[in-house]
């Protein structure tokens, strides 16, 4: 018995001597400082630069942003951080012709925790133009209501676009956590592809479907009338351009004015909807350069789970959803798609997230925030509002009320 | 777990009991109380010094029941109803001393905020959960303790040691709820060298580790709750209580050491007995034992001392105790991320930093005179004077919390005899007189509840200026050679007069803005709280 109290003894000593270890030498926090140096590598040496860059730290965890501009030479020096772990964000513009030229890059969930370190931040340019995902709404209706979620995609630009092949999916893991994947895929590099768990494609042949400047579409998963059928959703998707109905069951009726979306990866599909979880997922929206080959797919080590890999750079916009904001520092999409993450914080409460409008032209077309980075670009809504702010529906859409 | 300490303390009440026997003589609360002043050494750390002051032998057995209402109180404290189960007693075992004492606890809580997971909110744990919603705390404790003394042996040594051991147990009631879990085991061995007849020193080293483990969830899982991850002074991360999203597990894993030192001098008719204490405790907070993510630590430096002073007339006792401690708590927060390798897939500390501070002083002095009797004292008078001094800060956004206090009281007892039969009056009136404090918020969320409605009105709290007056009846009946029942009372009541109740708090609809806005005279209540406990039990 001695013997056991005596063992019992030394390790409870044992243990509060290692954590009476871990806290020494313990520095009280101090404010830093660091550089950034944004540079234009990829950006063709004819697109005007902007004469400096907005640079923005933010903390999630602490709610703390410090912002500077950078000069003439794309640098600058911060000297009031708290150590912590940041997304830097850059942002620039410049007008030229006639276009606007929108610079953008980032690094996240970066650890600054010396001072004067240097970071550098590689940014892109695109000129107002393209197509983006204005609203999403995945949140559900109370009543545990999930078949009213939609996905509204705006033309942002000067000039029409057309949607037809446009893909949208979501990406693995579907929900926000610590799990993440360790991607194995043929050419060995994993970093430039995001991972699709669902794709859906708008059919056409090119040219079926314009969308002009100041117009949206709407992707439902159910052209329905949800408000009539439950009262608790916000929204009547009756006249939705697109569904993504799927065929051969009959449990969710077809809307015969709605064009339905070929299913192109079915990996995170099942049942009878195409339901992404109500906590938010991290969606694309792209056009493939070729057919998707849906037989063939990569799987993370050590799961089974199945994607289809999708090349970031024909990605046209992309938005990454968590549950909340503890989830920030755990989102999934590549920082050079979506710097952020945005959020509703609970489910089933008929919000929705869409874009912030950024101006608003002479002749009232609406241009929204796209600075890849959606805790910026979005807003949160108590309630989803189908073409919010009263945009355009393309001239096709002859069922929309 | 719980019979086992049940069987222990029957079987302790049952040997302090069988070693009483010898003594028959009724003990009065009176004789109790003046014992337990005279027992210089019971009143350390050092539990071989009872050998040097030896408590008299006794044995008590009470169920009370306790209530606390009223609007002065800080936010997360609320409303308590508590039914109480006491016993204690000291005797000698041999030519040893062995004094012990359980108490079980059956606890209310009425209209708490802002603490969804802890068992015992302190202001030196930045680390929690709260949320806005009133809700209520039901929880049960057991508290065991025992203090053994060995004889002095070779005239010149006595060893000893302490030891408590509880538990709590305890469940949220309203969403989001939790149910949280928590023990903890102290050990302190104890020496003391009698040098010649007068003289002693002693010494002790402690020993304590204690685990916490709550579990915050939904009753209703289809509406998920708002959360606030507390770090200190205000500042928080936003949580959410329910779905896949929800927090996981927190956990509490503490430990702690410490020393004190003693001197006693023992005169004709006086006694003096110093003391000065250290200890240090680690208090490491997590996140989902699974996938540890740490929440954060604190580490906390204590020293402390007291003088106890007593001299023994014939017709008067006079003790004059001088107490005061200064603590120091450091927050230290870490930045963390996943390691994402397959094989791992586990929170890695990246760097850690002290984010926040805790520091508290407080001293009492105190004067208690006694006038002596065969039943232990005819009447009693004092007086006390306690001074604190609380600063929290949060480094970096500079953030501050203080609040600094003297709180002078009055103090008396009288003892009524009625044959064999007593009745102990007591009266008290006190008050609290603010020197200063505030709160200063200069983080994120200026607006939040968490700032407006919590941290504002526990400063608002601290801060008052209040009196105190209180009422203390306790009345024995022998029904044996040695037992004697009894029936206490006791009413403290606490009114402020600050204008800390003439706001109220407001929002605009959307939940935004938080803010304080002046009431009207017919929706102000007074600041005030009122504590009161009854309890009837036998001495033996």
């Amino acid at each position: 018995m001695r013997k056991y109290i005596l063992l019992v003894l030394i390790l409870l000593t044992a243990v509060s001597c290692e954590q009476f270890k871990d806290i020494q030498n313990v520095d009280a926090i101090a404010q830093i400082g660091a550089n950034v140096s944004v540079t234009t590598t990829t950006v063709a040496a004819d697109v005007p630069r902007p004469d400096s860059y907005v640079v923005k730290f933010t903390n999630y965890d602490d709610k703390y942003e410090v912002s500077s501009k950078t000069d003439a030479n794309g640098k600058v020096a911060v000297n009031d951080i708290i150590p912590g772990k940041y997304t830097v964000t850059v942002s620039g513009e410049i007008a030229y012709k006639g276009f606007t030229y929108y610079y953008s890059g980032s690094l996240t969930n970066i650890n600054i925790i010396e001072s004067g370190k240097s970071y550098n931040v590689d940014v892109v340019a695109s000129k107002a133009g393209s197509l983006i995902l204005k609203e999403i709404y995945f949140n559900g209706a109370s009543g545990y209501y999930f078949k009213d979620q939609f996905y509204e995609i705006y033309n942002n630009g000067d000039e029409v676009q057309y949607v037809d092949k446009l893909c949208i999916g979501n990406i693995l893991p579907t929900t926000a956590s610590t799990t993440t994947y360790e991607w194995i895929v043929p050419d060995g590099h994993p970093e430039n592809y995001i991972y699709m768990a669902s794709v859906w494609q708008v059919p056409g042949d090119g040219n079926d479907y314009p969308v002009k400047p100041g117009e949206s579409i709407i992707i439902a998963q159910g052209a329905q009338n949800h408000h009539a059928l439950r009262p608790a959703s916000p929204v009547d998707l009756s006249g939705a351009e697109f569904e993504t109905f799927i065929v051969n069951q009959t449990v969710n009726p077809d809307n015969p004015n709605s064009i339905n979306m070929d299913l192109r990866v079915d990996f995170n599909v099942f049942g009878t909807q195409w339901l992404v979880t109500v906590f938010g997922g991290a969606y694309a929206i792209f056009i493939p350069e070729e057919t998707i080959d849906n037989t063939t797919w990569v799987t993370p080590k050590g799961s089974s789970s199945k994607a289809k890999e999708v090349l970031i750079e024909t990605v046209i916009d992309a938005v990454e959803i968590v549950n909340n904001a503890t989830k920030i520092t755990q989102k999934r999409m590549p920082t050079s798609l979506d710097a952020g993450a945005t959020y509703t914080g609970a489910t089933y409460t008929g919000k929705s997230v869409s874009r912030r409008i950024r101006e608003v032209k002479e002749d009232g077309r609406i241009i929204y925030w796209d600075t890849n980075n959606s805790t910026e670009d979005f807003q949160v809504n108590p309630q989803a509002v189908v073409r919010r702010d009263g945009v355009g529906v393309p001239s096709w859409n002859t069922w929309a009320k | 777990m719980k019979k086992y300490i049940i069987i222990s303390v029957i079987a302790l009440s049952a040997i302090f009991n069988a070693q009483a026997q010898g003594s028959k003589t009724i003990t009065y609360p009176t004789a109790l109380e003046i014992n337990q002043a005279q027992a210089l050494w019971f009143n350390t750390s050092n539990a071989a010094g009872m050998i040097v002051t030896p408590l008299n032998n006794y044995n008590t057995l009470s169920v009370g029941y306790n209530v606390k209402n009223g609007e002065y109180r800080l936010q997360q404290e609320g409303n308590q109803q508590a039914l109480k189960i006491n016993t204690s007693g000291a005797t000698n075992l041999g030519k040893a001393r062995l004094w012990g004492e359980f108490t079980y606890q059956n606890i209310t809580e009425t209209d708490t905020r802002y603490n969804t997971t802890m068992l015992d909110v302190v202001p030196d744990m930045p680390y929690f959960v709260g949320d806005p919603n009133i809700s209520y705390w039901k929880k049960q404790s057991y508290n065991m303790s025992v203090k053994a003394a060995s004889p002095v042996l070779w005239d010149l040594v006595a060893f000893g040691a302490s030891a408590n051991y509880f538990t709590k147990n305890g469940a949220k009631q309203i969403d989001p709820r939790s149910e949280s879990f928590k023990y903890g085991i102290s050990v302190e061995p104890a020496v003391v060298f009698t040098l010649g007849t007068k003289h002693s020193i002693g010494l002790t080293f402690l020993y304590l580790n204690s685990f916490e483990r709550t579990v915050p969830v939904n009753s209703n899982n289809q509406q998920d709750q708002i959360a606030y991850i507390m770090r200190g002074v205000g500042n928080y991360t936003d949580g959410v209580v329910g779905s896949l999203s929800g927090m996981g597990t927190f956990y509490y894993k503490t430990n702690k050491i410490g020393t004190s030192l003693q001197y006693n001098f023992n005169g004709d008719r006086s006694a003096l007995l110093a003391e000065v204490k250290s200890s240090f405790q680690v208090v490491d907070v997590f996140q989902t034992p699974t996938k540890p993510r740490r929440m954060g630590t604190t580490a906390q430096m204590l020293m402390g001392g007291n003088i106890q002073y007593i001299n023994n007339g014939d017709d008067f006792t006079s003790k004059v105790t001088l107490d005061g401690y200064h603590k120091n708590t450091n927050g230290i927060e870490y930045i963390q991320e996943i390691d994402a390798t397959y094989e791992v897939q586990q929170w890695v500390t990246i760097a850690k930093f002290i984010r926040s501070r805790y520091v508290f002083n407080a001293a009492t002095l105190k004067f208690d005179l006694y006038r002596n009797s065969d039943e232990g004292y005819d009447w009693m008078a004092g007086a006390q004077g306690i001074f604190s001094d609380r600063t929290d800060e949060y480094i970096l956004p500079h953030s501050t919390f203080t609040a600094k206090n003297v709180y002078g009281e009055l103090f008396g007892k009288k003892n009524i005899m009625a044959g064999d039969n007593s009745v102990l009056i007591g009266i008290n009136a006190g008050y609290n007189f603010n020197l200063g404090g505030g709160y200063d918020y200069n983080g994120a969320e200026p607006t939040s509840k968490v700032v407006k409605d919590l941290y504002e009105r526990d400063n608002a709290i601290l801060c008052a200026n209040y009196y105190q007056v209180g009422l203390d009846i306790k009345a024995s009946f022998p029904i044996g050679k040695s037992t004697a029942l009894y029936i206490a009372g006791n009413c403290q009541y606490l009114r402020s007069n600050d204008t800390m109740n003439d706001n109220l708090y407001a929002c605009d609809n959307d939940g935004s803005n938080f803010r304080w806005e002046y009431k009207t005279a017919d929706l102000r209540n007074p600041s005030q709280r009122v504590i009161a406990t009854i309890s009837i039990g036998f001495t033996f």
